[in-house]
């Protein structure tokens, strides 16, 4: 499971993977869906990849190619675990 | 699956408005000089589901079983299941709806706190109208709770919490 404290993804040793957050703070419906696991970022010109497509081991993957990459997450997708 | 409550962090901050759903409620509350929103329940078409919920009949054994379609599919732990025409009758077919239905529920009011100022915002715990506040696969989740503006007349649902509940970045 990866864990969600603030706004850092870290994987299940608690090895930090990613700092999430958007400069133009875009929400979801600003999006366009190119793929169904990827999403279009017009602001920047960025592919966006949609979290609930991915295994977690797959997430890891991306992440540790590039850290860069953005991401959709959603809550309620039980691969993510939300920490106070 | 069911709905979700998604703002809880703000019920320490706003004031919270109550939710009634039976008119021996809501007159109690109007009886102690409360003024309330009545809200007429609908349908919101965004909370159907994407996929179809379908109930099948075994030709032999005349048990009933549901699934999503005939053809083979997998389900949650790698288990693939399949209704063939040979085996199975199709019984009826239904889009679920993944709000609370109206037929269900066709109403409710809030009521609204007695010092509450216009154009306050509010804490609204249990939402009476159906909102999507997201998608999973082919599911619709209905937001449970909400954060509105007392206009002075109605509640006003800040829609722009919803479509941040994701996150992105």
């Amino acid at each position: 499971m990866l864990s969600i404290k603030g706004q850092t993804i870290f994987d299940e040793n608690g090895k930090k993977l990613k700092e999430i957050g958007c400069p133009h703070r875009v929400t979801t419906s600003e999006l366009q869906r190119v793929t169904p696991t990827k999403l279009l970022c017009e602001k920047c010109s960025k592919d966006i990849i949609d979290t609930d497509y991915f295994t977690e081991a797959q997430i890891i993957e991306i992440l540790n190619k590039d850290k860069e990459t953005c991401l959709k997450i959603n809550p309620i997708n039980p691969i993510f675990n939300f920490k106070e | 699956m069911t709905g979700r409550r998604f703002c809880e962090h703000y019920a320490d901050k706003l004031v919270n408005v109550i939710t009634v759903k039976t008119l021996s409620e809501l007159n109690d509350y109007i009886a102690k000089g409360y003024k309330h929103v009545y809200i007429k329940r609908r349908i919101n078409p965004e909370l159907y589901s994407d996929y179809d919920l379908m109930t099948f009949k075994n030709k032999q054994t005349g048990l009933y079983s549901t699934g999503r379609q005939r053809e083979p599919y997998m389900v949650q732990y790698g288990r693939e299941i399949s209704f063939p025409e040979a085996d199975w009758d199709l019984v009826q077919t239904i889009q679920p709806y993944e709000g609370i239905h109206p037929e269900t529920q066709s109403w409710g009011a809030y009521i609204i706190p007695k010092d509450l100022e216009p154009m306050e915002s509010v804490y609204i715990p249990d939402l009476i109208e159906d909102f999507l506040l997201t998608s999973f696969w082919d599911h619709k989740i209905r937001a449970d709770d909400g954060v509105g503006i007392w206009t002075g007349k109605n509640i006003q649902v800040d829609k722009s919490l919803f479509d941040s509940y994701q996150l992105i970045g």
